[in-house]
């Protein structure tokens, strides 16, 4: 169930975001554009908004408005062309290559529209893959990967690669990989995009009760209004710009 | 977990891995086989010259250099000396195997017989000792060169090279097939003149009556100066390693050599030292030097390669080939390796994107791909060690012989692949170095593309 609490327009900004201290990343007059051989896109116009801390915000939009500029320059693996991107406190804009990456690895988590699972690695190692970047023993590993993929309910395909799951089955080892990382922020790319109905439902509700249980801030990106349920907030993107917040409840 | 990946990535793609690591196997055998035999060479060169002269020579100082000029000036005045005081140095015991003197002279040799004479090169030996140096073969190479038709008792007996008898005319007398003599001149009445066979002949008349074998009749400048001649039977023709040699080479008694030369003084123009183990040639020069020094006898030792380098320069030469051959298989690997790295990072940038979005260096991501591409270079390599070992032994059983430059016989061609751990290794860390450098350009520009597009990448 929704209620709508936001205005549109282009006077949507920071106004209707939460407070700083109830933010996790805030992004100030952020504008990015593409080159596609000899025609510039611009992505971003000037975007200034906040995410708040231990929800769900869902960034919706049509296709080509920006939604996964926006999730790439949070998720820090792109930097804005001006403005500044802020998370946790971090101007990631400012960050090495290699710093950003450590940041990555701390505080962000990764579920992706193609679920890009290691094809090489089951289900089990795909999870522990990332938490042998964080440095933990082998057992400590295969604990938490266990843990997070029975709490996704593939305790019996742990050892299933990719290529033997279904699509509904990989986007949950996706899901349980960016959890097992205990990370800030997890941000979703469409992450339903490549499912059928029944599995979208399942995977969304999937997250909302990951988000409900762990408090983690999930930013997901989508252009099925479907998706979006539960409480949060919403952040729409036209042509490169917020023409819409609204806190859901 | 960079190792499993790995391996799991070379199985994704087996058909290309194979292919790769076949290219690498044959690579890696061409080089096996030609450093089988480059090692042969070296080992197979060494033990025929050894066989021949020794490992070690002792001159009187200043042969070498000036030796060829004033011989009677640089002989070795007492040789027993030297053999002497070098088998009583304890520091010497159990370490050589024969210690035997040598004569090199030159002058004509007259078959008068023929009425043919020519110059001639030639070394007197004591046959029992050279004999047993030419059955050394503490390399187990298997190279036998048979005992010389020459014996201590016998010492007028001699051997020629094959040219030589031919232009001798000993072909027919000595039963040769491979030689013939030459045509028979006919000269004027007035062109024959007495020649030193004829003075022979009026010394010592009764020579050719007491042996059936033909003799050569030798003149050569004694100590003094003054020529002087023996005459020796020739057993058998042999032949030499170069033409030059075996159209002038006669080998014949260390004492019938010596006394032609020296008279009754027990002088000698080399002595000659082989060992019993092969490795301990600049060890063994040492203590010797420091013995004949100590004993006051100003000697030069040297080790057979300082003497003539000719060892020295073949070794060189096959070297040479054998670094150009690596050096072109490298080039071959190189480019399959780029070429199935390629492939791989074409195929998988979209996964080095989320690996990198998932928090992974860019370093982590090359360690990646240089892991895969050692693990090709390694399965290359076994591949290669066990082709190098199989189609080695192969080979050796089917006893290719070849004449190597110096060599008057042909040898066995024995591949040493298996014997040599060195060879072995090397191959191994060549090969994988050689691809783990291969795919340093291609996963550079794998990791180098911005991670929203690899992630955007079909």
């Amino acid at each position: 169930m929704r209620e709508r609490t936001s205005r549109t327009g282009q006077d949507v900004g920071l106004a209707e975001t939460p407070n700083p201290e109830e933010c996790i990343a805030e992004f100030s007059g952020v504008s990015k554009s593409y080159t596609t051989g000899r025609v510039q896109f611009q992505a971003l116009r000037n975007i200034s908004c906040r995410i708040p801390k231990g929800q769900t915000s869902y960034i919706f939009g049509p296709s080509g408005s920006g939604k996964t500029t926006f999730l790439n320059l949070l998720g820090v693996i792109d930097r804005a062309d001006s403005g500044s991107v802020t998370i946790l406190g971090t101007r990631v804009g400012d960050l090495s290559d290699s710093a950003a990456a450590d940041f990555r690895l701390r505080h962000i988590g990764y579920i992706f529209q193609n679920f890009n699972l290691i094809p090489v690695l089951n289900a089990l190692e795909n999870v522990e893959y990332i938490l042998l970047r964080r440095g933990l023993l082998p057992r400590d590993r295969r604990e938490r990967a266990e843990k997070y993929l029975h709490a996704v309910g593939l305790s019996d395909f742990l050892q299933r690669r990719p290529g033997e799951l279904s699509g509904g089955q990989r986007q949950r080892v996706a899901i349980a990989r960016a959890l097992a990382g205990e990370p800030s922020i997890i941000v979703a790319d469409e992450p339903t995009a490549n499912l059928d109905s029944r599995t979208t439902g399942e995977i969304v509700d999937l997250m909302q009760r990951m988000q409900d249980e762990m408090k983690t801030t999930f930013v997901l990106c989508t252009h099925d209004i479907d998706l979006i349920n539960g409480s949060g907030s919403l952040l729409r993107i036209v042509d490169g710009q917020i023409d819409h917040t609204e806190r859901l409840s | 977990m960079i190792w499993q990946i790995a391996t799991r990535n070379l199985f994704r793609n087996a058909r290309r891995s194979l292919m790769t690591v076949f290219a690498i196997g044959i690579s890696g055998l061409a080089i096996l086989l030609f450093g089988g035999f480059v090692t042969s060479i070296w080992f197979g060169l060494q033990t025929s010259i050894v066989q021949e002269q020794g490992h070690i020579q002792i001159f009187k100082r200043g042969y070498q250099d000036y030796g060829a000029a004033d011989p009677n000036a640089y002989t070795i005045d007492h040789y027993p000396t030297v053999i002497d005081t070098i088998l009583s140095a304890p520091e010497l015991r159990g370490k050589i195997a024969v210690i035997t003197p040598q004569v090199m002279l030159g002058g004509i040799a007259g078959n008068q017989r023929e009425d043919n004479s020519k110059t001639f090169i030639g070394k007197g030996v004591v046959p029992s000792d050279y004999n047993r140096m030419r059955r050394w073969d503490s390399w187990n190479l298997g190279i036998r060169q048979g005992d010389l038709p020459l014996r201590d008792d016998d010492p007028e007996g001699a051997i020629v090279g094959i040219g030589m008898a031919r232009m001798l005319g000993l072909c027919d007398a000595l039963r040769m097939t491979e030689c013939k003599d030459p045509p028979a001149r006919v000269l004027p009445p007035s062109a024959k003149g007495a020649d030193f066979s004829d003075l022979v002949a009026a010394d010592l008349p009764a020579l050719q009556d007491r042996d059936t074998r033909p003799r050569l009749d030798l003149l050569a400048a004694g100590s003094g100066g003054a020529p002087n001649i023996v005459s020796v039977f020739v057993n058998a023709a042999q032949t030499q390693a170069s033409r030059a040699v075996d159209n002038a080479m006669i080998m014949l008694p260390f004492e019938q050599a010596r006394k032609l030369l020296y008279g009754d003084a027990k002088r000698a123009t080399v002595v000659l030292v082989q060992l019993s183990e092969p490795n301990e040639n600049q060890a063994v020069k040492a203590l010797i030097a420091q013995t004949l020094a100590a004993k006051g006898l100003d000697m030069e030792v040297l080790t057979f390669n300082e003497v003539d380098p000719t060892f020295n320069r073949v070794f060189a030469m096959f070297s040479f080939i054998f670094a150009v051959v690596s050096l072109v298989l490298a080039v071959v690997i190189v480019f399959t390796i780029i070429n199935t790295v390629t492939m791989n990072v074409m195929e998988r940038i979209n996964e080095v994107g989320t690996v990198r979005a998932l928090g992974f260096h860019r370093a982590a991501v090359f360690r990646q791909f240089l892991a895969e591409s050692f693990l090709l270079g390694l399965f290359g390599a076994t591949l290669a060690l066990v082709l190098g070992v199989v189609v080695s032994k192969l080979l050796n059983s089917v006893g290719i012989q070849w004449t190597p430059p110096s060599n008057a016989a042909p040898m066995t061609i024995e591949l040493m692949v298996a014997d040599n751990l060195l060879l072995l290794g090397g191959t191994v860390g060549f090969l994988a170095l050689v691809t783990v450098v291969a795919s340093i350009l291609p996963a550079s520009k794998a990791v180098r593309i911005p991670i929203v597009q690899a992630l955007h990448h079909a």
